[in-house]
């Protein structure tokens, strides 16, 4: 019975001197001469672990249109992004209250129109100053007062909205 | 004794080969819609009172002895607390009356001018204003008389 025991502690202690194995590299050996291949292979995270996919969307604080010019003024919004494959943006431009301005002092008010804002679909891949796809450095939004008559000359002030939503691949 | 401890010992020994687990990070797909929102405003930066424009006839016509009529028009868009006021006066006299020279002769007419001879706008207005002209007296040679009136716009706080 003591000589089954010391077998099996024996046993034991050999099973537990095996190390674990992690599986972060595995090696592999030439024994023979000739071409042998290694896979380079990119993960999807950063060197910290987090996800490596960003997108970076930037519009105007401020619109500012001088009194009395009716020309178009650029609303313009610029797209950067790295997305995971098949992933996309959908970048839209709507005016809030439909476009009315109101300013301190009086009742009356203002109304700008939008012009350009529809939906736009944005690829995994855009280059810093992306207003289009494959177009940099454009005009894709633009905020126009048409009339400035019968109001008191004062500071309106009126919303534009920027909505981004990202779509991961189906 | 011994027995109990040799087993204790061999199960804690095999506890000890076990291969430790690592947790498995989520990936997490950033999904949903995001908004921002930027601000439309009017630069009145340059603008100190306000902006108007006043439009008049650059020759009021007055039929042989009958009264004549002119109309004037002002566009203002004014700041908050100001008034913008046009008034219109004879040139020489600077007042409502004032006399119509021939170049032939040496005989006047003496006119009067009536109507909105002076008109205050605020805030933002589009108006059109009327004037009158009336001789007094047409007991005089006919001949082609003339003047001058001055239309004058001021802006003042309310």
């Amino acid at each position: 019975m003591k000589k089954v025991i010391s077998i099996v502690l024996s046993l034991v202690m050999m099973m537990a001197i095996m190390v674990p194995a992690f599986a972060e590299t595995t090696y592999q050996s030439v024994s023979q001469q000739g071409e042998n291949t290694a896979d380079v292979v990119t993960s999807t995270k950063d060197i910290n672990g987090n996800d490596a996919y960003s997108y970076t969307v930037t519009f105007p604080a401020t619109i500012s249109v001088a009194w009395n010019d009716k020309s178009a003024q650029p609303a313009t919004y610029k797209v950067e992004s790295q997305l995971l494959i098949g992933d996309s943006l959908k970048i839209s431009v709507s005016p809030v209250n439909n476009g009315k301005m109101t300013a301190t002092g009086t009742d009356k008010t203002l109304t700008y129109t939008l012009a350009g804002g529809g939906e736009v679909v944005f690829p995994e891949v855009n280059e810093a100053g992306t207003t289009a796809p494959d177009v940099k450095d454009g005009t894709n939004a633009t905020v126009t007062i048409a009339d400035f008559s019968g109001v008191p000359v004062a500071a309106y002030t009126g919303t534009v909205t920027y909505s981004v939503t990202y779509v991961p691949a189906p | 004794m011994k027995k109990v401890i040799s087993l204790v010992m061999a199960f804690v020994m095999m506890m000890a080969i076990m291969v430790p687990a690592f947790a498995v990070d989520l990936h997490i797909t950033q999904t949903g819609a995001q908004a921002g929102q930027s601000t439309v405003q009017t630069d009145i930066s340059k603008i100190t009172e306000g902006v108007y424009t006043i439009t008049y006839p650059s020759i009021i016509d007055i039929e042989w002895g009958e009264e004549g009529t002119a109309t004037y028009s002002v566009e203002a868009s004014m700041k908050v607390g100001k008034k913008l006021t046009v008034s219109v006066a004879d040139t020489t006299t600077q007042t409502l009356t004032g006399k119509l020279a021939a170049t032939d002769i040496t005989d006047t007419l003496d006119y009067t001018i009536s109507g909105d001879t002076t008109a205050e706008y605020t805030g933002g207005m589009n108006e059109t204003e009327s004037l009158t002209f009336t001789v007094a007296d047409w007991n005089k040679t006919v001949s082609e008389y003339s003047g001058y009136v001055t239309f004058t716009a001021s802006v003042s706080d309310m």
